[in-house]
């Protein structure tokens, strides 16, 4: 009787042992749940990217206090290179973080990233630089949220056929029935450049208006890059140009800048740019900016956060947004414009 | 007789037992992986904006000395209880290190100076009001304030208004800029204004108000983000132009600079800074065995010299 007591105690007490080891100390049972996120723009210095990140890291900074958490984020900056950015990837990987949001500077390289990321199971989020779809699809954890290209350029172009129909005069400067504009475009080869520029121009043609193209080129969706090429632009075809269609609102801040450095803000004509940026809706208020095409920068942010925030917390993609496939989260654009009875006497009055 | 060895037995039992759980415990502290030393950058802004290029400073040093940063910043500028919720949330979820801009030199001197007991812990760009607390560089805040007043005696201050605009006071390296600059213009024909600013929540416009009530000729910003909002004011047209100086820098100020909106800064080398930080952090740990000097240059630049190849390394360490 007394041996099998003796057992019976020792085994308790190896028992005892056992549960310490594995019970959290009275530290580690303080610890606040912790969210490590990457977010990688392809250019730091991208205005809208940079709206972005901001509303992302006030989601976090929200978040973080409603819920007694940690979320860490590092915003890293790939300088236009995809090699640094590939490097940046990598060393997200290495310091195993919860979840990466990539915007790509090459979407080409989307499926190396997604199978990198797939090794380490880390979910990626891609924004605002739509992958292609088989690439989407090589993992289950890979989602892309943004807006669609087709749509802002087809919303451009109603702005500016709406605004045209409406007062035909007032654009048409040498009344031949016809819009002469210039074309200042984003990247060369970039998805959502080349359909901006196919759409909002299909779509004026759609509204029986004839447009006269007299240049368009590539201003990296740059706004100083874009000043230099309308600084060219204007000493070529000054006052033949009736409308500035802008991939982006950089471009188109730029185009402004151009005619401010030309003294020639009396005879700016009709700007249009994409994104709705503040410093483009800045420029919308002074009436140097006809209209812009409100990416809405908030939403995509908070729809990032919401896939980031559930997939590390609930081990699932959840959103207030619709997730389209399992994996599309798209925003829809809004125009903004200028009152039209404001564009008769807003230039005239700078 | 036989119980009596049975009890000893179940004592002896029950010492190796309680040996054994402790050695367990601290046995899984000690063998937790560690491939990154876990470095927490706690800002007293809210964003990292004012703090960039320090920022890749550490950010190039983590990555040579295997360091991961955790950049965290405020909700609200320069909230002191803000900062030391979240030392102690650091300090609690396993950091390994912190390096702190002091919202409050005073308020946050205590908690420092008791997370120093455990892990290390430097102050960058605002210091505490502790010894225990070291600076991860040495402090050339004096310096670069005197710098600037002696440049503006050389451009002349003779029957001129120079207004200082007073904010983030209660961080000691602030403090000492304006005495360095108060050092090199008392005595200058200039007339003197200091004002407080940062009150209310809107920065912009209680320095705008500021700037219009005394209508200055010279306007000096002690920080980057007064700077800033000033040089924002003058853009906006919302008062006359003053000629704007500050010390240190962001990208907004150089991009303020070369429009003209900012006449001079005082720069430092604000990388080497960064770098030394982490520097100093890894080699308390004992995980460098590197020697780095400790020197941050700082010069004072103009929009007319901004693009010389020195100035330039100061400004844009990193081209784009």
């Amino acid at each position: 009787m007394g041996k099998k007591q003796n057992w019976m105690i020792l085994c308790c007490m190896l028992g005892l042992v056992w549960l310490s080891g594995c019970a959290p100390s009275s530290q580690e049972a303080k610890k606040v749940p912790e969210m490590k996120v990457g977010i990688l723009v392809y250019r730091k210095e991208d205005t809208f990217l940079g709206t972005i990140v901001e509303a992302f890291e006030a989601a976090a900074k929200y978040a973080e206090q409603q819920e007694n958490i940690k979320i860490s984020v590092s915003v890293m900056d790939g300088r236009g290179s995809q090699a640094v950015q590939t490097g940046q990837i990598e060393k997200c990987i290495d310091q195993k973080y919860d979840v990466i949001c990539v915007n790509l500077v090459d979407r080409t390289v989307a499926a190396s990233i997604i199978d990198q990321a797939k090794a380490a199971q880390i979910p990626l989020i891609f924004f605002n630089r739509e992958p292609v779809k088989e690439d989407l699809e090589r993992w289950d954890k890979v989602y892309y949220v943004g807006a669609v290209a087709k749509e802002s350029g087809i919303l451009q172009g109603h702005l500016i056929a709406d605004a045209y129909l409406n007062n035909p005069e007032r654009f048409d400067k040498n009344n031949d029935q016809k819009l002469q504009y210039v074309m200042l475009e984003g990247e060369q080869g970039h998805q959502d450049a080349l359909l901006r520029t196919e759409y909002s121009i299909r779509t004026l043609v759609s509204e029986g208006i004839q447009m006269d193209k007299l240049v368009n080129d590539t201003a990296n969706w740059h706004r100083s890059q874009a000043a230099t090429k309308m600084s060219q632009w204007l000493e070529k075809y000054g006052n033949a140009i009736e409308v500035v269609i802008c991939n982006n609102d950089d471009m188109a801040l730029g185009a402004i800048d151009a005619y401010k450095a030309a003294k020639k803000l009396e005879e700016l004509p009709f700007i249009v740019g994409i994104d709705g940026t503040p410093p483009a809706m800045e420029a919308l208020a002074e009436g140097t900016l006809y209209g812009t095409i409100k990416n809405d920068e908030q939403k995509q942010a908070q729809a990032m956060f919401q896939l980031c925030y559930s997939l590390v917390f609930h081990g699932k993609a959840e959103s207030d947004y619709t997730l389209e496939k399992g994996k599309y989260i798209f925003i829809n654009y809004l125009p903004v414009e200028r009152e039209i009875d404001k564009v008769s006497t807003g230039n005239k009055e700078q | 007789m036989k119980r009596n060895s049975n009890v000893l037995i179940i004592l002896a039992l029950a010492f190796c037992t309680a040996f054994l759980a402790l050695f367990l415990r601290m046995d899984s502290k000690e063998n937790k992986p560690k491939g990154y030393v876990k470095i927490s950058v706690i800002s007293r802004d809210t964003t990292g904006d004012t703090m960039e290029t320090l920022r890749q400073g550490m950010e190039q040093a983590a990555s040579d000395m295997r360091a991961e940063i955790s950049f965290i910043t405020l909700s609200k500028r320069n909230d002191a209880q803000e900062q030391i919720r979240l030392i102690q949330r650091e300090v609690l979820n396993g950091t390994d290190a912190i390096l702190l801009s002091a919202a409050d030199s005073e308020e946050l001197s205590y908690i420092a100076e008791e997370v120093s007991k455990e892990i290390p812990i430097y102050t960058v760009e605002s210091p505490v009001a502790s010894d225990k607390v070291p600076q991860s560089a040495e402090s050339k805040d004096w310096s670069m304030g005197r710098l600037l007043g002696e440049n503006l005696i050389y451009r002349g201050v003779f029957g001129k208004k120079i207004l200082i605009l007073e904010s983030s006071m209660r961080c000691h390296n602030i403090v000492e800029r304006e005495k360095g600059l108060l050092d090199a213009i008392t005595g200058g024909r200039g007339e003197i204004i200091t004002a407080a600013i940062g009150k209310t929540e809107d920065f912009k416009a209680e320095l705008t108000e500021v700037v219009q009530i005394y209508e200055p000729d010279i306007v000096v910003a002690l920080e980057p983000y007064t700077l800033n909002a000033a040089a924002e004011a003058l853009q906006e047209k919302k008062y006359g132009s003053p000629k704007l100086y500050g010390i240190c820098t962001t990208s907004k100020t150089s991009q303020y600079m070369e429009e003209g909106l900012i006449e001079g800064i005082v720069v430092q080398n604000d990388f080497n800074a960064g770098y030394l930080s982490v520097y100093q952090v890894m080699k308390a740990l004992k995980k460098t065995d590197a020697t780095i000097d400790g020197e941050i240059e700082f010069a004072l630049i103009h929009s007319y010299n901004m693009y010389s190849s020195q100035n330039q390394r100061l400004l844009f360490p990193f081209v784009r």
